[in-house]
Parts: structure tokens; sequence; C-alpha cells
């Protein structure tokens, strides 16, 4: 990670590593719809990414947003949690399809934002770099 | 890649429902059969899921992304067991001293909507795949 | 946005009564010195949005969109603006004097 990923680099990376996690973890769901007594997982990861961007952001990041040990940001790691069916009805499955499609579809948008924006920064790293 | 097994899931998924239809149409087809080699009525049958992890999941070093993957099998087709609709028609070859005929327990209308929801769940896997073979391309552009 | 042509720099350049007001060197170091910053400004500008858009703190995603499309075209202009101002200094210093 050198003069390439400066810091919104790499949260864009991190953001993309999670977000392909997520991805995996929702087809999952979708995939085990209808399994009986299956529990819907969950990929929570979106609070302590927040709370590691926030708190690397002081006064020194506005003019130097090229490099700092961002140690915090790496330990970032999300989780898996699951949720069972605890309704008593039917056969203990707790996915619902309709909200797995939204999560995917928020997640798409998501990573494919990330890979706009990292491109859009190469882009412009390169064009400055070419300079014509 | 993790991403390959997103598609794995999405595919297991796929071929899951496809027996789940196919145990379907046989319903259908033989709502009115009275003889099997097995002897008596035809007996609905029933797929039974389970969660398949992914091949490599077991492995020890196996990261989170690949653990996180769970695919979907059907672990067994089993049979109705609950006792055939009889049916007064004594003129009907089958039909037994009283003249009542055993026929299947199968309702069509069940079937269709069960049909239905195989269908639906087949269309959601596959926005699942086409969603991840998106992500990939997309991220095959970067720097492009 | 000031008017940065190849005129307004030969204008600096050419001596007393068609000179602005303020010395040369200070005028176009300012004007280039300008553009940089503000060309710097938006990469920062940029960057915060995306680390916005990240940890959920962002109202639209097309504000960051925009953001970073703005930082882009900033860095392009930059470029064509030295580019320009160097081919004008070597005209210049091919003249003969």
């Amino acid at each position: 990670m050198s003069i390439l990923f400066d810091k919104t680099a790499q949260v864009l990376k991190k953001s993309l590593d999670l977000r392909s996690i997520n991805q995996q973890v929702i087809a999952s769901n979708i995939a085990n719809a209808e399994t009986p007594g299956y529990a819907v997982q969950r990929f929570e990861f979106q609070q302590s990414l927040r709370e590691a961007l926030l708190a690397e952001r002081s006064p020194l990041w506005r003019t130097h947003a090229r490099h700092l040990p961002s140690g915090q940001l790496d330990q970032v790691q999300g989780r898996l949690v699951s949720h069972p069916d605890r309704s008593g009805v039917g056969d203990g499955n707790s996915v619902n399809v309709d909200h797995e499609m939204i999560l995917l579809t928020e997640n798409q948008l998501m990573y494919e934002a990330s890979t706009q924006l990292l491109n859009k920064k190469l882009g412009i790293l390169k064009y400055a770099i070419q300079g014509a | 890649m993790g991403i390959f097994t997103s598609f794995e899931v999405g595919a297991s998924a796929l071929t899951a429902q496809r027996v789940r239809l196919d145990t379907i149409s046989s319903n259908m087809a033989n709502v009115e059969t009275t003889r099997t080699p097995e002897g008596g009525p035809y007996r609905r049958k029933m797929v039974v899921f389970e969660t398949r992890k992914m091949d490599f999941a077991g492995q020890l070093n196996a990261s989170l992304q690949q653990r996180a993957a769970t695919g979907v099998g059907v672990r067994q087709i089993v049979s109705d067991t609950s006792e055939p609709r009889l049916v007064f028609d004594p003129g009907h070859p089958d039909a037994n001293e009283q003249g009542y005929v055993a026929l299947p327990n199968i309702d069509l209308l069940k079937e269709t909507a069960d049909m239905m929801l195989a269908t639906r769940a087949y269309e959601a896997n596959l926005t699942s795949i086409k969603t991840a073979k998106r992500m990939a391309l997309k991220a095959l552009e970067i720097g492009k | 946005m000031k008017d940065i042509t190849v005129g307004t720099q030969l204008k600096t350049l050419l001596p007393s009564p068609l000179a602005s007001e303020q010395p040369r060197d200070s005028a176009f170091a300012e004007l280039l010195g300008e553009a940089l910053s503000r060309t710097n400004q938006s990469q920062l500008d940029a960057d915060q949005a995306a680390i916005a858009l990240q940890s959920g703190e962002a109202e639209n995603l097309h504000d960051v969109m925009l953001a970073m499309e703005e930082a882009d075209i900033s860095m392009r202009l930059l470029v064509q603006m030295r580019n320009k101002v160097t081919e004008a200094y070597k005209e210049i210093m091919n003249m003969q004097v």
C-alpha cells in the first residue's frame, strides 16, 4: 500500500472486501429461502466500519489525506449474526425473500459505487502522471 | 475465489428448485394413477431441503467469506404417507370389493401453488447470481 | 472563475502602460497558485465525500459522484492550464529579441 493507495482508497478497498462477503451471505439466505429450520444470516459490518472511520477523523486528516496508519480500519472484520425464526409457526425458516432481494440490490449498488469511485481516483492519478 | 462461491451457492439453489419442480410435475402427471410398481395408487412426492456447506468450508484456514456461503440441496424425496382418497366407482378396473377406488391424494390447486413458489424461488436465485456476476464485472473494470 | 487565457498571460508579460498594476511575477504565480489550491481542495472534498458514503453519512449518492467528477475535471483543467502556459512560455522564449 504505497502512493497509489491513500487513506480514501484503503477505505474503498475495505468496503469492497466487506460487501463481497455480504453478497455471499445474502446469496446463501436466498438459496435457503425454503430450507426448514434455516436461520437467516446477517453480515454486520456497517457499525464497526462507521466507528473506525469516525475515530480516524482528526484535524490532521483533512490536510494529510494521503498517508496515516489506519490500523483501526484494517481491523474492521464484520461478523456473522444468526437470526433464527422465533415465530413458532411453519417450518422454522426465517428468510423473507423480498427483504433479501432489497438487501441484495443495496449491497450491489454500494459495491458498484465503491468500484466507480476507486476507478475515478486511479484515473485522476494516472492523468496527472501522464500530463497530457 | 469468493465471488465464484456466490455463483455456486446460487447454482445449488437452482438445482434444488428444479428437482422440486420435477417432483411437482410428477405429482400433477400422476393425479389419477392407480397402479404403481410398489403396488397401490401413486403417492404424492415431496422434496426435503437441507443446507449444504460449499466444499472448502470445512478447511481449517477457510476465510470468513468461504464459511459464510451456505448452499442448499435436496436431502431426499419423500412420499406422502397419508391415506389415499377413496372414490366410489365400481366400474373401475382397480375398484375393491366395496366398489371403491384408491386414488392418489394429490390436490392440483396445491400443486399449482407450489409450482409458483418454486418458480419464484428459482427467479430469486437467478437474480442473486446475476448480481454477483455484475459485481465481478464491475470489479474487472477498476483501472480501465 | 478568472479568465485564464493565453492572452491574459501575455498581457501581464508586456512592459509598462499595457501591463497590469501588480508586478508581473505575482499575478502569474497567483493565478497558478489559486488554481492549484482549488484543485487540491476538490481532491480533498472528493475524498471526504467517498469516505462519508462508506460511513453512512452521505445524504445522496449523486453528491458523492459529482464531487468525484469535479475533482477529476479540476485536475484535467489544471494539467491543461499548465501545458498551455508552458507552451506560451516556450513560444515567448523562442522569439528573437
